[in-house]
């Protein structure tokens, strides 16, 4: 059984499903956020198993091992941007990690996956951005340090207590249940299906772009990741393997949805070649592919909203 | 303004009396804390302070005998007291006993943590203590003991090493994996809550009451004590370190402490040059006539070689000045001496 801390979050869940496809059963925790969305709803008390956790809390983790046999462990919870100040960020983070580390090594399970993102990837100047880039130790946010930490801190753990680990550098996601609302596609997606105009913090420029994977395929590169028999790295780049430009999304959308207002200005402001990552690692070693191009995503998307006002 | 409680404690009034009268006196107005103050760095570091003005809280987390090193200022500008840093109570009573004006966080397990999870313990949450420590008392700077190990591991393919390099996100050893995530976390902690913080990564250190087994060290001693050195791996005759005298990294330290401003965060303290380990036996052989320790060196490089293997001084130069002073010679002279009248 595999557990996955934040399960029932945005990306939890699609890899929930994806995991359960796979044949395999999943232990999902939640913090605060309660759903049980279509796709996952009827796996519950089957293949999938909902629990209250704060991962803060160890003993509270460690006592979930007693009620399921884990042999598999996926740490997505992280806590809201914002939500905490400086110093319980801190915490919340870094004992979340101790925790989930803990637990790895004494339920000796197969493998503990991490999450990570391409924010690491902040003041490489050019891409495509790949897994052994040496990066900058001064972090311009939360998500960059607390993501840099977990890396240099879960890679040293892996080696002297000899855990499987893999850390999942996971690219900009969007799609069904997302509901931070902190990047460009679903945003626009949202306004588009509502028929209002996109909220935004500031201009959108139609040349900048970024690496946008849908929340689908993320999942399933999470759950190959945690499932194949054995991994040549430690490191892994999961998202479209393109830089999608604003004005493309906004095209894919306007197939859809024509009348959609979508304002941008001409021009780019990004001053960065190939915003993406590399993806020849997880290509290589467990045949991972996107599979939703940019129009079977705003597609599929549409079609969920409409079907699940959010 | 200074947090609360602190009228209700005896020992800040005694203490802040003492303050008065002593800042009249020497110019200072607070006392710096030093974490790991009994440690090797951690007594010349407080020997630089007092000899620079300042009086000094040293820490320790197991009971040590008093250090003759400080005697004649113990009491009068050296404190002793117990700590753990990860205990955060512990912590604010010393906050209430005295009015620090800055924090020197040179406490860390080293290899010699009781597990992996206290390890882990230690380093990141005695660092997270520290942050809000600082915070709490407004302090008017951290400095946080960092590493050249920082350097090691892949990403950085020869030196000199910058501060501004970029590294991998991954590391070989606990110095490099602690150090190397503690400074992503207080650069972080810093531009959240604007608390001044410096990060020191610091070269290898040696000198008086250094008894470490690190090459330099072990040779020294077995030159010293008329044995051969020996070496639990293959030491290579022409590998380097970035070797610094501690009277110099105690310096950088307080330069580094007391500055009025700093323009960065992160600070290289080392000897500028990449000593090898045929010149550290040589140097040593000069010290102690008679002595054989080159002949226990494997000839030529190692596996771990890497061009130019020091680190760069030039940030910490223009900004606060710092130059190392103790010549190769001299330095071992005085650690041989001290070596000399203590036996292991």
């Amino acid at each position: 059984m595999i557990l996955i801390t934040g399960g029932m979050g945005f990306i939890g869940l699609h890899t929930a499903r994806s995991l359960i496809d796979m044949g395999e059963q999943v232990v999902l925790t939640q913090y605060r956020v309660a759903r049980e969305p279509g796709f996952i709803q009827p796996e519950i008390g089957k293949n999938a198993f909902v629990e209250q956790l704060d991962v803060a809390d160890g003993e509270a983790l460690l006592a979930l091992g007693a009620k399921y046999k884990v042999d598999g462990l996926i740490h997505l919870a992280t806590p809201g941007l914002g939500a905490l100040d400086a110093a319980g960020d801190f915490r919340m983070n870094m004992s979340s990690l101790l925790n989930v580390l803990e637990a790895a090594r004494t339920w000796e399970v197969k493998r503990l996956g991490i999450a990570s993102s391409v924010t690491v990837y902040s003041g490489v100047q050019n891409g495509p951005f790949t897994e052994d880039m040496p990066l900058r130790t001064t972090p311009a946010n939360a998500v960059e340090a607390y993501k840099k930490a977990y890396e240099v801190l879960a890679t040293h753990y892996a080696q002297r207590a000899g855990l499987d680990v893999v850390l999942l550098r996971i690219a900009g996601i969007w799609g069904p249940l997302y509901h931070s609302m902190a990047n460009v596609p679903s945003r626009l997606v949202h306004a588009a299906v509502k028929g209002v105009e996109p909220e935004l913090r500031g201009d959108l420029y139609e040349g900048d772009a970024q690496d946008y994977c849908y929340v689908k395929d993320c999942g399933r590169g999470i759950a190959l990741l945690q499932t194949a028999e054995r991994l040549n790295h430690l490191t892994y780049n999961i998202g479209a393997g393109r830089a999608t430009t604003n004005k493309e999304l906004a095209e894919a959308i306007r197939r859809h949805i024509p009348n959609a207002s979508l304002p941008m200005k001409p021009g780019v402001t990004l001053d960065r070649h190939n915003p993406y990552m590399d993806l020849t690692r997880i290509k290589q070693d467990v045949g991972y592919e996107p599979v939703y191009g940019l129009d079977a995503a705003v597609s599929d998307y549409i079609a969920w909203l409409k079907e699940n006002p959010e | 303004m200074r947090g609360e409680g602190e009228q209700s404690s005896a020992g800040f009034v005694e203490s802040n009396v003492l303050c008065t009268l002593r800042s009249a006196r020497r110019g200072g107005d607070g006392v710096i804390l030093i974490t790991g103050g009994l440690g090797f760095i951690g007594l010349h570091t407080a020997r630089a302070f007092i000899d620079a003005g300042e009086d000094v809280v040293l820490t320790q987390h197991r009971t040590r005998p008093e250090p003759e090193f400080l005697r004649s200022d113990l009491g009068s500008h050296a404190f002793i007291e117990q700590l753990d840093v990860t205990d955060a109570t512990r912590l604010e009573e010393l906050g209430k006993k005295y009015r620090f004006d800055g924090i020197c966080h040179l406490a860390g397990p080293g290899y010699n943590a009781p597990s992996l999870k206290a390890d882990y313990e230690i380093n990141v949450f005695g660092l997270l203590n520290m942050l809000e420590a600082a915070d709490r008392w407004q302090v008017k700077r951290l400095t946080l003991a960092s590493s050249v190990a920082v350097y090691y591991y892949g990403g950085v393919d020869r030196g000199p090493f910058r501060e501004d390099m970029r590294l991998s996100m991954s590391a070989s050893n606990p110095i490099e994996a602690f150090k190397k995530s503690e400074e992503i976390l207080a650069w972080h902690f810093a531009e959240r809550t604007n608390i001044d913080v410096a990060m020191m990564r610091i070269g290898l250190i040696y000198g008086p009451l250094h008894t470490y087994n690190n090459p330099a060290a072990r040779m020294a001693r077995a030159a010293v004590d008329s044995v051969k050195p020996q070496f639990p791996v293959a030491t290579y005759a022409e590998d380097t370190t970035d070797l610094c005298h501690v009277s110099d990294c105690a310096r950088a330290i307080v330069l580094l402490q007391t500055a009025d401003k700093l323009i960065d965060r992160v600070y290289n303290i080392g000897g500028g040059r990449a000593t090898s380990n045929q010149e550290i036996a040589e140097a040593i052989e000069r010290a102690v006539p008679g002595a054989d320790v080159t002949s226990a060196l494997t000839a030529g490089r190692g596996p771990q070689y890497q061009e130019d293997r020091y680190m760069d001084l030039a940030r910490i130069r223009t900004d606060v000045g710092y130059e190392p002073q103790v010549s190769l010679d001299d330095g071992i002279g005085a650690y041989v001496e001290w070596l000399r009248e203590h036996e292991q």
